[in-house]
């Protein structure tokens, strides 16, 4: 460093023009990409709400297709206990391996495998989850041979027993979903748990608890919103599957509320009708899909509205 | 009384003997109506990894006094104030060798019920952290998970740390607010009011007025003088002003050495060590 530093004259003007045209470009392009992107999700749900909104009529929630004028009961019926299904299987096998990875996995290479997993898992292709549970679920198995067999001789022993036929299914297709929700809720529980803290548990540990009580009653309550907001964005993923639902619940024309029948839905039969000749149905895939994303969109609306953080009273 | 242990260390071999112009001074040495000792520390050795933090600290505190642990940052006396309630099992490849009986209960021995300890010697640490609940809940806690039940009980117990920590005042009409809308100081005596409710021998407080302004400070060093008619109190403090304000004895650390306890007039104003006179006279730490 020059010895004469504090003598040298010093103005904070900028000169240098190259600083403030980058720091002016980037700024020019993020908003742009910014204004892109909701331009493009407006312009795809305007064009759905314009396309859909005029064949919405009572009739689309009280018919079914068969009827005239056609309806959707049997579909939105249909995906709403799709969804419970998976929920019911896949929020708490995706809490409980959150739950596990962010507090009792050992640090090393074993925890980074499951993660890892889990990441590709929640980037592999639905159809596949739907391809697997249609092997061991749906087909009845015919060899028991190998390692695959072994695992279908198994899942069909677990099957019978808990009262689940071969075939088509809603409960076939509730597993496929879930299997995909699993990753997205273990990740992101994994990451809310990891965000607690360290001087919440340090001060429950202080005061005598136990680890489980500290996650219990500290950790879990804190990090709830987050957790919920996980669960949340998997239900209305899942909520939007078409694919691996063609190999399991396959759909249905009629009012189905048996899990162990073919389990009409929403996302099925719109695409089913937007590859249809007439118009007319193909206006009713527009409508199904105006109303399967208000349906995800109140949800969730209901959802963080009925476990919104109490307001912090300041008197 | 504390007792000046003969520590083995070398350091304070060298310079023990001039003890540099404090002519007249003679060792500590036990007094004849010595206290009960709460904490008693033999031979202690803290290691984290290879790293040994800790160097064969022996020490003894006495009942329902303050102690004060002073030294600069780094010279373990966090470390040795979290193996009194073996806050130090939770951080890995940390290893502790020695005894620390609390009232003559060794706490290493194999078989200590830890959560039985942890109830029974309170923490409060350098950040206020309450937990993100209500006023109440916060104090409720400890109780809920020691096995005290009934609503009528619990609010009453909660009232009654409450107004030990000198917060009842200022929050019982809004024990349901959450207790991160209290200010800084008021949290810091919220957390004191959560460790005091289950009624523990010792408290254990590690820095507890660093992250506070000057005012909330003072309350909290009153209270902590008038907590210790009835508790243990094991204070560790960068602040040596607050040391002889509140402190009956002090020990001063030094890079994971004891280099002297005793009273703390006497550690301030006479001690018989080099170092201790220069970290208290501000020559350096």
């Amino acid at each position: 460093m020059p010895s004469d530093a504090t003598t040298t004259p010093r103005n904070f003007q900028h000169h240098e023009w190259g600083p403030r045209l980058i720091s002016g470009l980037a700024k020019i392009l993020c908003t742009a990409a910014a204004a892109v992107a909701l331009l493009l999700l407006f312009v795809i749900l305007g064009y759905m709400v314009w396309k859909g909104i005029g064949g919405l009529h009572w009739s689309f929630f009280t018919n079914l297709p068969l009827e005239e004028p056609m309806g959707m009961r049997n579909c939105i019926v249909g995906t709403i206990i799709l969804a419970a299904i998976a929920s019911l299987i896949g929020v708490p096998i995706g809490m409980l391996c959150g739950i596990y990875l962010a507090e009792y996995s050992p640090k090393g290479w074993s925890t980074a495998v499951i993660r890892l997993t889990l990441d590709v898992l929640a980037g592999t292709p639905t159809i596949l989850f739907g391809v697997v549970v249609y092997q061991i679920v749906v087909v009845r198995p015919q060899n028991f041979n190998g390692w695959v067999g072994h695992i279908s001789l198994w899942a069909h022993r677990v099957q019978s027993w808990l009262g689940i036929t071969n075939g088509y299914s809603g409960w076939a297709g509730g597993l496929a979903l879930a299997l995909i929700m699993v990753p997205i809720i273990a990740r992101a529980t994994e990451e809310m748990l990891r965000l607690v803290p360290l001087a919440h548990r340090e001060a429950s540990a202080g005061l005598g608890a136990s680890k489980a009580e500290t996650l219990w009653r500290v950790v879990l309550p804190t990090a709830k919103a987050g957790i919920i907001t996980g669960i949340m964005l998997a239900i209305a993923r899942v909520a939007g599957e078409t694919a691996p639902l063609f190999f399991t619940a396959f759909g249905n024309d009629t009012m189905v509320y048996n899990p162990n029948r073919q389990m009409p839905s929403l996302t099925e039969q719109i695409y089913n009708y937007s590859q249809s000749d007439d118009p007319h149905w193909r206006a009713q895939a527009w409508t199904a899909s105006l109303v399967l994303v208000s349906m995800v969109l109140v949800f969730s609306a209901a959802v963080r509205i009925a476990t919104r953080k109490r307001r912090i009273r300041t008197h | 009384m504390i007792l000046a242990d003969t520590s083995t260390d070398i350091s304070q071999k060298a310079h023990g003997a001039g003890t540099h112009g404090l002519s007249g001074t003679v060792p500590v040495t036990t007094s004849a109506t010595a206290a009960r000792q709460a904490v008693e520390v033999q031979n202690l050795e803290v290691f984290y990894g290879q790293h040994r933090a800790v160097h064969n600290v022996n020490l003894k505190i006495n009942h329902r006094e303050v102690t004060a642990f002073i030294g600069p940052s780094g010279c373990g006396k966090s470390t040795i104030l979290r193996c009194f309630n073996r806050m130090n099992d939770l951080v890995k490849h940390c290893r502790v060798q020695g005894t620390v009986k609390i009232h003559g209960a060794d706490i290493y021995a194999r078989g200590t019920d830890v959560m039985e300890l942890r109830k029974r010697t309170g923490m409060v640490f350098q950040k206020p952290n309450p937990f993100p609940k209500s006023i109440h809940e916060n104090v409720a806690y400890p109780l809920r998970i020691h096995g005290v039940r009934g609503k009528a009980v619990i609010a009453e117990k909660v009232e009654r740390s409450l107004r030990l920590a000198g917060l009842w005042d200022e929050v019982k009409d809004r024990l349901h607010a959450s207790a991160l809308s209290l200010s800084g100081g008021q949290q810091q005596r919220l957390c004191i009011a959560r460790a005091i409710a289950v009624d523990p021998d010792v408290l254990l407080m590690d820095e507890p007025c660093s992250a506070l302004d000057p005012i909330a400070t003072k309350t909290i060093e009153s209270l902590i003088n008038e907590l210790s008619k009835t508790i243990t109190i094991v204070v560790v403090t960068h602040n040596m002003h607050q040391a002889v304000r509140v402190a009956h004895q002090t020990a001063f650390f030094y890079m994971g050495n004891l280099v002297e306890t005793g009273p703390t007039d006497k550690i301030f104003h006479n001690p018989v060590q080099h170092q201790t006179l220069a970290y208290v006279t501000g020559q350096f730490g």
